[in-house]
């Protein structure tokens, strides 16, 4: 009977879950795109609930008309309209960075409008009381709307997919939109198809806000972490993917009755709060063959990250004076700050932390073309094993290198499963690793408990520890130098040009992949060790895995090409977090990522187009000025065959 | 004869149907070797399982007297096995002369960390000449500073084939090679052919322009269906009337 009562607990969160997995699922199916902003659109949908009913003073019914009727629809369609439509060919990669941009966005305007603040008075749709089912056991009525929701969801979903007209169009419009759009209304569908989508995100939060709390995080953590249904779904199956919510519940409060001895008592409370990381984790790691839409040949020709990525950018350095002028005029701005005064300088002390974690990014996905969304993982364990090897007498300098060198081979270990995966499966294995880090070591006081930082003896003042930061990220920088100069930068842009010719040239692409994917989580966990020296303390929430997201994001708005961006980028960030209030940058990294897809390459590609459109002397082509006599002969024999 | 890649009953199959069933293929040294037939007869499938690309179901492919298979496809081109692709596939972000390069520097595993550290590359100055030379071959000498990407299409070509020679394979397997070059390209691609040739590489191409496959190959096999049909010399092969009626009969 006890046992019985804790499965009917575990359906209630499990129904929670399988609403946000089959909205997940309903939306890939309906769409095409897997929508990991759908936490972030029910978010703000319950928030604009409460505002309607406790702000407002609107009935509840009224309320949820205009939240599930008008608000939620109208959200979809803008999206699709502004962002997905024009971003439908840009694969897989592309959408990703836009679902994201759309994530950050929403969670911004929730701060900026409603300051970020979490109420525990959002209104309910759903009928108080419980129904007893036999002897004590008791299930709400709450639980029982909720499951009936999901079943007629996904039964109703299944049917019209499968066996109406309009489900036939609707899947070609998902398999290929250019191809159905000359015998369907191709845009009235898919906007149809997010106009639904949302409605069932603005569901998912309307119904969910009264029983927990309505704040921006939770919500859009559980829906990422219920990405693991989702993935042992395969994305496509709805009957499996509720099944598994609910068993995954049920074996969540189960597993509180677990009682073993004193000392592990801890591990197995880690694990039955962190059960769906984990699902999500071990899917990612054991599920074989994970396809999805939009990696295959349109998104996967320009190494799987069309989009990010400026076609045809030249990498190779240009060593000219032009080149290192921007530099030149960088490195001068980032020494400004030891003249400020020591309240600035304390906040500037983030920048060249922020940026070291950024050119790892620029590492990982610029260069190794590997989307990663778990740096801030990387990070917090380089700051930890730092911290550890501290304490344990090396001296604190040592330390600071030493603990993100032990940080590269976990970077290899946990990047070696992530390079068979590409495209969205790789996002979600990368945010996998950085959530089950964040959940069983971050947040765990055997590890991080009493943990005393102090900065390296020599650099305890804030102008010599700015100082050392900046020696850090040059090295940063001189690495990043190496890995786009000489044979080594050379096999990486091969890679990232066409992998199958890479192949053929004889380069080894899993284990350059791997190598470059190391070093990324090695300098992360630099910046990492970097940021918790900078504030004298380790803050699990620096490494939260949602940050690992946002940083994403910045970087590929400033250029996932561009060290020199991402340094910009980070200064940028700092700037905005500590000159305005919450929820700005946000915004702004969020409306920058979900108009990516209209200027490829971001902010640093622009700027190189602008200053190339500056700087090159009227009409005379690239490659032109190197070219001997002959050549120009040849060049301009060429123009004119292409201009026929 | 001593076949430098030899290919011994190779299969492969997709779901019931055999896309390469059964092919026992030699491709000898210092001659030119055509692989002629319809579209979908398995020419480009079987051309995947020699380079690693796909996994064959059963049968062996030696580079000479050297079990290849089972290897990756990057170990089977250090090994000695060049290819081209059907559809282009070039580091659009580089030069033409660094595409070429790539070719030629890859052929021997670095150390990753020697990279990293910025260690001088001691084998960088002959790779250099081999790409230069590569490029006079070709007459690709006055685009070599030229993005790969700005190139038309038959040009691109050439550069492929600059790449996979640069890494100085003992056979190179071309994919349709004078698809999307004009005629002048196409008499000084079979030149360079016959020349390398001469010079003792084994060379495989599938090709559908006839009158190239006559002039410089010296052996053609005709695949249908995943089998070879008819095996000698080209002249002999596309006069036989199995090969008439593909391609006289098709057009």
């Amino acid at each position: 009977m006890f046992y019985a009562g804790l499965a009917l607990n575990g359906l209630a969160i499990g129904c929670v879950a399988a609403l946000a997995a089959v909205g997940l699922l309903a939306t890939y199916r309906v769409t095409g795109v897997f929508n990991i902003a759908f936490g972030a659109i029910a978010v703000f949908c319950a928030y604009v609930m409460w505002q309607c009913v406790r702000v407002w003073r609107m009935p509840v019914s009224v309320s949820a008309l205009l939240v599930l009727g008008i608000v939620a629809p109208g959200i979809g369609l803008v999206l699709e309209r502004l962002v997905y439509r024009p971003l439908r060919r840009s694969g897989a990669s592309g959408l990703l960075v836009a679902t994201l941009g759309v994530l950050v966005l929403q969670l911004g305007l929730v701060f900026l409008l409603w300051g970020g603040r979490s109420y525990v008075d959002a209104p309910s749709l759903l009928p108080a009381g419980d129904v007893r089912l036999v002897g004590t056991l008791r299930l709400s009525n709450a639980t029982i709307v909720e499951l009936c929701v999901v079943a007629l969801v996904a039964g109703l979903l299944t049917v019209l997919l499968k066996a109406t007209r309009v489900g036939l169009m609707v899947r070609a419009v998902v398999d290929d939109r250019d191809l159905a759009e000359a015998l369907v209304p191709a845009d009235r569908l898919a906007a149809g198809g997010w106009a639904f989508g949302s409605f069932l995100a603005g569901l998912a939060g309307v119904l969910w806000a009264p029983i927990y709390h309505l704040d921006p995080y939770s919500l859009t953590l559980t829906v990422l972490e219920t990405m693991g249904v989702a993935v042992l779904a395969r994305l496509t199956s709805l009957p499996v993917a509720v099944g598994a919510a609910l068993a995954i519940g049920v074996a969540q409060t189960e597993l509180t009755a677990v009682h073993p001895a004193e000392r592990w008592q801890g591990l197995v409370d880690a694990f039955h709060t962190n059960l769906f990381v984990l699902v999500l984790f071990a899917a990612l790691m054991v599920v074989p063959r994970l396809g999805v839409r939009g990696s295959g040949a349109g998104g996967g020709v320009a190494g799987g990250l069309g989009g990010l990525q400026r076609p045809g950018a030249r990498r190779t350095s240009r060593s000219d004076l032009v080149g290192r002028l921007p530099f030149g005029a960088l490195s001068l701005v980032l020494t400004l700050p030891l003249f400020f005064d020591p309240a600035d300088l304390r906040a500037a002390l983030a920048v060249p932390a922020l940026a070291v974690v950024f050119v790892s990014l620029v590492v990982a996905t610029g260069y190794a073309g590997q989307i990663s969304l778990g740096q801030a993982g990387y990070a917090g364990l380089g700051a930890l094993f730092m911290a550890k090897l501290a304490e344990g007498g090396t001296p604190w300098l040592v330390a600071l290198f030493l603990g993100p060198l032990l940080v590269v081979p976990i970077g290899w270990v946990t990047g070696y499963p992530a390079i068979h995966r590409r495209g969205l499966y790789l996002a979600l294995t990368t945010f996998a690793t950085a959530a089950v880090v964040a959940r069983f070591v971050f947040a765990q006081p055997v590890f991080v408990g009493g943990l005393a930082i102090a900065r390296p003896r020599g650099f305890t003042d804030d102008h010599w520890f700015y100082g050392l930061e900046l020696a850090c990220l040059v090295l940063a920088l001189l690495l990043v130098r190496s890995l786009h100069t000489g044979p080594l930068g050379r096999a990486l842009v091969a890679l990232r040009d066409s992998e199958p010719a890479a192949l053929s040239a004889g380069v080894d692409v899993r284990r350059l992949k791997v190598f470059v994917f190391a070093c990324a989580a090695g300098l992360a966990g630099l910046g990492g060790a970097l940021t918790t020296l900078a504030a004298q303390a380790f803050n699990p929430t620096d490494f939260d895995p949602v940050q690992g997201m946002v940083w994403f994001a910045a970087v590929a708005v400033w250029g996932v090409d561009s060290a020199m961006a991402a340094v910009v980028g980070a200064a940028a960030l700092v700037a905005v977090d500590v000159g305005t209030v919450q929820g700005v940058s946000g915004l702004l990294i969020g409306v920058g990522a979900v108009l990516l897809g209209r200027f490829p390459g971001g902010i640093s590609a622009l700027v190189q187009r602008a200053g190339d459109w500056l700087g090159t002397p009227p009409r005379r082509s690239v490659g032109e000025r190197r070219l001997s006599p002959a050549g120009r002969a040849l060049a301009a024999q060429l123009r004119e065959r292409r201009a026929e | 004869m001593s076949g430098s890649l030899r290919i011994t009953g190779l299969r492969r199959q997709f779901g019931g149907v055999a896309a390469v069933d059964g092919v026992d293929l030699d491709v000898p040294s210092g001659a030119v070797t055509a692989l002629i037939g319809p579209n979908g007869a398995g020419k480009t499938t079987l051309f995947h399982c020699v380079t690693g690309i796909d996994t064959a179901d059963a049968g062996t492919v030696t580079l000479s007297g050297k079990e290849l298979s089972g290897l990756p496809p990057h170990v089977r081109a250090r090994a000695g096995v060049a290819w081209t692709f059907q559809r282009i596939e070039l580091f659009a972000g580089l030069t033409v002369t660094e595409n070429v390069r790539v070719g030629a520097e890859n052929r021997r595993g670095r150390p990753l960390l020697a990279g990293l550290l910025g260690l001088p590359d001691s084998r960088g100055a002959a790779t250099r000449a081999t790409a230069a030379a590569v490029l006079e071959r070709l007459g690709l000498t006055p685009l070599a500073d030229v993005p790969a990407g700005m190139l038309p299409g038959g040009t691109m070509r050439l550069v492929e084939i600059g790449r996979a020679l640069a890494a100085e394979p003992t056979v190179l397997l071309l994919d349709e090679p004078a698809s999307g070059l004009d005629d002048d390209q196409i008499a000084r691609l079979a030149e360079v052919l016959r020349a390398l040739a001469a010079d003792g590489l084994a060379i495989l191409l599938v090709e559908h322009d006839m009158r190239f496959v006559t002039g410089v190959a010296d052996h053609a096999h005709l695949m249908v269906a995943g089998r070879i049909e008819l095996s000698g010399r080209p002249d002999e092969v596309l006069a036989a009337p199995v090969a008439r009626e593909i391609y006289v009969g098709e057009s």
